[in-house]
């Protein structure tokens, strides 16, 4: 099935199930809820995905230059990713759906991230979620068991049942 | 200013041709492509010319070849060969030739005859003014084994402060490294000190990030880095911790604005992305890329203007490498 979200197009193959998350018509709490995107699940794992998508075609040159002063500055993990994570976790919590391991992948659609940047903003938001509990003492309950900052190729080479396509340069 | 340089059958290279930016090039590439030859050669050539030395002897004393045979230098091949270097400088070219069977003479084409020479300066890996005391001397009148690089930033280290009004461009790069290391060097009996309103600190005692800067501080109060001259720095990063390098690097562009053109070898990513980011329309940066060419037994290279254009990489293909095994390891097995 397909999940759209700005100008990015999702193939979503394989799934149990796989939902437009932050549809209010799906979940019904947007109001005071915060909410990821999509959430897609296979037999063992739970995606919970946002898309950040900066480089909209519609998409000002200011913003792209907004974006990315709140993504070195922590901003957006911070204020965004993290509230994004931890209520849709508890949103699926509550109805029983965290029984198999749950991984939150940030998709951010902005061709200059190099590596080094995807590594360091990954570490960033595994801190800020965090994945782990307190130190030296973590939590019995799994809550998050992986997070991952992803550009477009790194998506594509690692997801093969989630391919991404940008919709404006056609198939 | 370096324009160009070409090279036949010196240590690692082939045959390479490579023009420069008149601001700031950069190099990167593994351990064992020659960044660090590159640096040196140039420098060798232009500091003889600044010192009044020979070349072949300073080439001898900066390179250390066993047995200071200068013939060491040339590409090792089964054959006997030669080894040519051009440098072109402000558009008059010196050319040089020797075979692995040369001791200490070249043959060579002098170009540069009659041009004037500012000192040049070579920053080595290892900081040196901490261990300035005696180490001239020694140098001086011992047979040590030690690139004479090291008795060299020594010696400009120690030059007395430049005569006459101080400009504006180099007053505010002296307050600008003097924020960062709260006070200014001094010398004394050989030895250098941070002097500050809370006293004299040795070399001894600084961190080496502080010695790295307040060697920078030497160097543009006493003139040494000025217009005209050239900077090669090996490794800047070394030592310092990756927070201060955004100033080493902010120190750099306006050195290269107010004319010195530098040459850095380095490994550091972040040294590149401060580069990248930092530098202006109007700066002058290049970047090169120098790899082993496979199957070809040559180092090659590629350059450009911005850090990201240049492949390969292999800072970039190191970091691509660690945050591939981060997927991995987060995203665990199968579906």
């Amino acid at each position: 099935m397909k999940l759209v979200e700005a100008d990015l197009e999702f193939e979503i193959n394989g799934s149990i199930r796989a939902v437009k998350f932050d549809d209010e018509n799906v979940h019904g709490l947007t109001h005071c809820m915060k909410a990821v995107d999509f959430v897609v699940e296979y037999e063992k794992k739970i995606f919970l995905i946002e898309v950040k998508d900066p480089q909209h075609p519609r998409s000002l040159t200011r913003n792209t230059n907004d974006f990315k002063t709140m993504l070195y500055s922590n901003e957006l993990i911070v204020n965004v990713l993290v509230p994004k994570c931890r209520d849709s976790f508890l949103y699926e919590f509550a109805f029983k759906r965290t029984n198999k391991e749950v991984f939150y992948l940030v998709l951010v659609a902005l061709d200059t991230l190099s590596a080094a940047d995807l590594n360091n903003l990954t570490d960033n938001l595994k801190k800020q979620l965090p994945v782990d509990g307190p130190r030296n003492n973590p939590w019995p309950n799994k809550f998050i068991s992986g997070c991952l900052v992803l550009n477009l190729s790194a998506w594509n080479s690692n997801f093969n049942n989630m391919q991404v396509k940008r919709l404006s340069i056609g198939p | 200013m370096i324009e160009k340089l070409e090279l036949t059958n010196f240590t690692a290279f082939k045959k390479l041709t490579m023009e420069f930016s008149p601001g700031i090039n950069i190099f990167i590439g593994q351990n064992g492509t020659g960044k660090t030859h590159l640096l040196k050669l140039i420098y060798a050539v232009l500091a003889a010319h600044s010192e009044e030395k020979r070349v072949s002897d300073k080439l001898n004393s900066v390179f250390l070849p066993k047995g200071r045979y200068l013939g060491r230098l040339v590409k090792r091949v089964n054959v006997s060969s030669t080894a040519r270097v051009k440098i072109t400088r402000n558009g008059k070219m010196l050319s040089l030739k020797f075979t692995n069977h040369t001791a200490d003479t070249l043959v060579w084409n002098n170009g540069w005859k009659g041009e004037k020479f500012r000192p040049c300066v070579y920053i080595p890996v290892k900081e040196m003014l901490a261990n300035a005391p005696g180490f001239l001397s020694l140098y001086a009148s011992r047979e040590i084994h030690f690139e004479e690089i090291y008795a060299d930033i020594i010696h400009r280290a120690f030059l007395p402060t430049l005569k006459g009004p101080v400009s504006i461009e180099r007053k505010k790069l002296l307050d600008l490294i003097q924020k960062i290391i709260e006070g200014k060097v001094i010398n004394k009996d050989e030895q250098f000190f941070l002097k500050n309103r809370g006293g004299e600190l040795e070399f001894t005692l600084l961190a080496e990030g502080m010695r790295k800067l307040g060697l920078l501080w030497l160097l543009i109060q006493n003139g040494t880095l000025l217009k005209g001259t050239t900077l090669f720095w090996d490794e800047p990063e070394a030592n310092l911790n990756p927070s201060m390098l955004d100033t080493l690097v902010k120190i750099l562009i306006h050195l290269q604005r107010t004319g010195v053109q530098i040459f850095i070898a380095t490994h550091n990513y972040i040294l590149l992305k401060e580069f990248d980011i930092q530098k202006e329309k109007q700066d002058k940066v290049r970047f090169y890329s120098l790899y082993q060419d496979p199957g070809m037994d040559s180092i090659n290279y590629v350059f450009g203007t911005k850090y990201i254009d240049i492949v390969p990489n292999t800072i970039s293909e190191a970091y691509l490498d660690i945050y591939n095994q981060e997927i991995k390891r987060s995203l665990g097995g199968d579906l």
